[in-house]
């Protein structure tokens, strides 16, 4: 698949991540709470497009990470609300535990020697 | 990918623009919020929307890339390459049409030929639930195919639990008397028959099993077809009576239209059923005792498999119900249950698999040659093309791209050639039936349906993205820079592609020179056995047959009939003579027994010999010389001694090197009379034309009565203008007897060679089809060749270089490839001889005149493709060539 979205600052996968972690926290959030969601936690480090939210949570749609329902906001507008799924779960823990165990080698690297 | 997925992502696809739908709706909505969340902050609305659109990015690139992951991109740009190859091929009207014509051709050869495989061997049966029905067949020691007696048929029908219902038929000739007196076939079957089949009758009513009881009242159904013709669908002929065999029987229904029953290869349409109950009518002598003879193997089968049974239960079943018979016929033979595919029963199906298989073959290879030719096409469009590819290239395009593009360019010229492929098909099946002799109801049967069509297109787009693939390749190939630098083609990129098409023109010559020299060799022993000396004279002759048994006449009756239709023909004007046989050479009939010496067991030394009764004249009418002896008199009859004339293939089996006039001979076996030889004839053909000289032995029509009797008849000028006069001398002597089968001795020789013609002719024509395309390649691809090479044509020129030389310079690769050609096709022809030996008469499969001379058609035809453009290069002006592009 296309991975158009290239200029995207944050490294791929974990925009997955970030929305599932998000949700994990949340339960049911639309894009738009998903989006400020993300901006809060990362503290506007991690610059994202915010469209790029939308082409993710459709793969996440398909590989049934999440699940998305048809609801009402608090302003009675039309929103899909996403919720993770258990398999979204699983794939939010194994890629937690991946990233952890890079991350630590990472910073065992860079760790000035003594 | 997960199953899960699998699912998720063809509903996706299947609902592409509803998600579409939805993810705008929520790209709005997050714009929306987005700017009245900014909207505190900002100066004005506009401004608000304005950032949060800029935060937001593309909504179109969005949706792209989710098309992409609902599986829409690859469709989207599908349609585009469709339209854009649609524009494409309308700028080159004519090379499309040449590539549409050509694959329509070879395309077009294979549906015909799809067709007449799958009617004769796939297609179903027009009956209900035809996938439902099986044959049984019992095969002897010797695997040969036989049908079934009537007493294991009744023990199948009564004690397999796995079929449903089982039927029996078989098919005879009857006469049919009344006003006009014909001779129609009828199927004579049990009377569950269309029941089992599930055929329902369109006027009155099917058999039933009352109408099977013996005893009881003759009952027959028409078929619509016999009913149309003969009786002009009179709508009360239900109640009427017909005569069968001068029996009345009760006309009890008419079949619907099209049914045939179970099989196609009938001789003609079946013109009426009859049930077993009437097989001592139908089948006069014979039929009595067929109902209780537990040897006599004279009944297809049938069985329609009850419902959860399947072929191998059935199978099973009825072996044990066999194994339960003991009778001689069963112990000696298996059974088995083959599937009811195709029109053919499971003897002609064995025979005729084979031969198809190997007529399949030949249009097979013009596909394929054709193929090349339109690989080769796209190559030199593909060369045209490199600048306009060099620039999408340039601009960004994958090759992957290029390639797909092409392809559905390719794919796109697939479609209109399936579409023309079909309307060919159906002339050349048109043709095929004209020329052969199919059986009538296989003949109409003979349609391309939804899988040949299906079959057909399928085909058509295999073959034009496989031989597309190659030239989509090579002209998608990265050479970018010479391309777009210069409009003469670069030395490295044009060897490459010259490899490749080379590669295509060897494949054609070698297709062409194995097609060629096929044809050669079917079409040298086609006219080697038009010329065959039959040992008769065929002109001014003609033949009608007469069956006295199924009229009921008596033996005596017999010889006093036919006493008195020899002199009422011979009276007739223009009639030189005539005679009766039993056996028209040549047509269809054939006898066979043993010949033993006097002294001689019967069975041990019997001479296998064919025989004929013939009335006196017989000799004089063919005329068959009589080289020792005499020929047989009035005078030998049931009162004189028993006397046989032999023919010299007989007597030098008999009694080598000795005179057998004088001798004596047994004919079949020891209860048969001792018959005195009183006369030694000439050989002459009696079955088929390409028959080895065989022995033959005649005995006197009066001393071996016939019911089944043909006349011959020798005119004084054209056979044609005492036909009707003979057949109505014949008939005014009896109102009620069929006189049939009335043919002139041209049309039993063309019908001998018919079966011959009709597989040598396509092949012939397939051959020049294939030398045709392939003399077409080898004539473009120089052209292009020189056109190509316009530039360097002009300087070879204006430096200097005498004519022959540049047109040497394009001939001779050419001829050097239809040489590798023609030695690899020689080599392929002679490996492969064996396949079609069988089929070949008078000719081996290696016949070395003959595949020279296909050689030398072939290399001549090249040279000439090669010369005629080269010459066109002589033509070149260097000023005007120099200064081209």
């Amino acid at each position: 698949m296309s991975q158009a979205l290239t200029r995207d600052p944050i490294p791929p996968g974990t925009l997955d991540m970030l929305v599932l972690r998000t949700l994990a926290r949340h339960g049911e959030l639309h894009g738009f709470e998903i989006a400020e969601a993300i901006a809060r936690i990362s503290a506007d480090v991690l610059q994202v497009e915010e469209g790029s939210l939308y082409p993710a949570l459709q793969r996440m749609l398909l590989k049934g990470w999440v699940v998305g329902e048809w609801g009402r906001t608090g302003e009675n507008r039309r929103a899909r609300y996403y919720r993770m799924t258990a398999s979204g779960r699983r794939h939010l823990e194994r890629s937690m535990a991946s990233y952890q165990r890079v991350a630590d080698a990472i910073a065992r690297a860079l760790q000035p020697s003594e | 990918m997960t199953i899960g997925e699998l699912v998720r992502r063809v509903r996706a696809f299947l609902r592409r623009d509803r998600l579409d739908e939805d993810l705008q709706e929520e790209m709005r909505l997050h714009v929306e919020l987005r700017a009245q969340a900014n909207a505190r902050d900002a100066a004005d609305a506009a401004e608000a929307y304005r950032a949060a659109r800029v935060r937001f990015g593309s909504p179109g690139a969005i949706r792209e890339v989710s098309r992409d992951f609902w599986g829409a991109g690859w469709w989207d740009r599908l349609g585009q390459d469709a339209r854009y190859a649609v524009r494409q091929l309308s700028r080159r009207p004519l090379t499309t049409l040449v590539v549409v014509g050509t694959l329509a051709l070879g395309i077009g050869a294979n549906a015909a030929m799809f067709t007449v495989l799958d009617v004769a061997l796939f297609r179903p049966a027009p009956v209900a639930d035809p996938d439902r029905l099986a044959w049984i067949v019992s095969q002897n020691e010797r695997g040969r195919i036989e049908n079934v007696s009537y007493p294991t048929f009744a023990a199948f029908r009564d004690r397999v639990s796995e079929f449903s219902g089982v039927l029996a038929f078989t098919r005879r000739e009857v006469s049919l008397g009344g006003a006009a007196a014909e001779r129609v076939w009828s199927q004579i079957v049990s009377a569950d028959a269309f029941d089992v089949l599930g055929v329902r009758t369109q006027l009155g009513r099917a058999f039933n099993p009352a109408d099977d009881q013996p005893g009881a009242p003759l009952v027959a159904v028409l078929s619509d077809g016999f009913w149309r013709r003969r009786y002009g669908a009179d709508p009360a002929i239900v109640g009427t009576a017909v005569v069968v065999n001068g029996r009345s029987f009760a006309v009890i229904g008419v079949a619907p239209a099209g049914f045939n029953g179970p099989e196609l290869l009938e001789e003609e349409a079946v013109g009426l059923w009859l049930p077993l109950s009437a097989v001592a009518v139908a089948m006069p002598g014979e039929g009595a005792s067929l109902l209780t003879d537990a040897e006599a193997n004279w009944l297809h089968v049938i069985g329609r498999l009850a419902s959860g049974a399947t072929a191998d239960r059935a199978q099973a079943n009825v072996e044990a119900v066999a194994a339960t018979l003991a009778r001689p016929s069963t112990e000696r033979s298996r059974f088995l249950v083959e599937p009811l595919d195709g029109g053919l029963d499971p003897s002609n199906r064995r025979e005729a698999a084979p031969v198809l298989g190997v007529l399949a073959i030949v249009p097979a290879l013009v596909l394929l040659v054709a193929c090349a030719n339109v690989a080769n096409v796209l190559i030199a469009r593909g060369i045209d093309r490199r600048r306009e590819l060099a620039m999408r290239r340039a601009l960004g395009a994958t090759r992957a791209r290029l390639v797909r593009q092409l392809l559905t360019e390719y794919a796109m010229l697939a479609l209109p050639a399936a579409a023309v492929a079909v309307a060919f098909s159906y002339v050349l099946i048109g043709a095929i039936v004209r020329i052969s002799h199919i059986p009538a109801p296989m003949a109409v049967a003979l349609t391309p349906n939804a899988s040949v069509l299906a079959a057909t297109t399928g085909l058509a787009v295999v073959a034009v993205l496989l031989f597309g693939l190659a030239p989509a390749l090579a002209a998608s190939r990265p050479a970018l820079t010479p391309a777009l630098k210069d409009e003469g083609v670069s030395i490295v990129v044009a060897s490459r592609r010259h490899r490749l098409r080379d590669a295509f023109l060897v494949l054609q010559i070698t297709v062409s020179m194995v097609l060629v020299g096929l044809a050669g060799l079917f079409l040298g022993s086609l006219s080697k056995v038009i010329h065959v000396d039959p040992g008769f004279e065929t002109r001014r002759a003609l033949t009608m047959s007469i069956d006295l048994t199924l009229q009921g006449y008596a033996r005596d009756a017999q010889a006093s009939f036919i006493r008195r239709a020899l002199d009422s023909v011979t009276a007739v004007p223009g009639v030189e003579g005539a005679a009766f046989t039993t056996v028209v050479p040549l047509g269809g009939r054939f006898y066979g027994t043993g010949a033993s010496r006097e002294g001689d067991s019967t069975d041990a030394n019997a001479v296998p010999t064919g025989f004929a009764d013939v009335s006196p004249e017989y000799f004089d009418v063919m005329p068959i010389p009589v080289v020792a002896g005499r020929a047989f008199s009035d005078r030998d009859d049931r009162s004189a001694p028993a006397v046989a004339i032999v023919n010299e293939s007989l007597a030098a089996r008999l009694w080598p090197g000795e005179r057998p006039v004088g001798k004596r001979l047994r004919l079949g076996g020891p209860n048969e009379p001792l018959r005195d030889v009183i006369g030694l004839v000439r050989d002459s053909k009696y079955d088929d034309l390409t028959e080895a000289p065989r022995a033959f032995a005649y005995l006197p029509l009066a001393q071996d009565p016939q019911g089944y009797v043909s006349l011959v008849v020798r005119s004084a000028g054209d056979e044609r203008a005492v036909r009707r006069p003979v057949q109505d001398a014949v008939q005014r002597l009896d109102q009620d007897l069929p006189v049939f089968n009335v043919r002139t001795f041209d049309e039993i020789l063309a019908s001998n060679v018919d079966k011959r013609r009709a597989a040598s002719v396509p092949i012939g024509v397939f051959g020049v089809l294939t030398l045709l395309l392939a003399s077409l390649g080898l004539y473009g691809v120089t052209a292009h060749d020189v056109t190509l090479r316009t530039r360097e044509i002009g300087i070879r020129i204006s430096l200097g270089a005498p004519s022959p030389q540049v047109v040497r310079l394009f001939v001779r690769q050419g001829v050097v490839l239809a040489l590798i050609g023609v030695i690899s096709g020689i080599g392929i022809s002679l490996a492969a001889s064996r396949i079609f030996e069988a089929y070949l008469f008078g000719l081996d499969g290696r016949d070395a005149s003959t595949l020279a001379s296909s050689a030398a058609v072939l290399a001549l035809v090249a040279l000439l493709a090669c010369y005629l453009p080269a010459r066109r290069a002589t033509r070149v002006d260097p000023l005007h060539a120099l200064r081209a592009d």
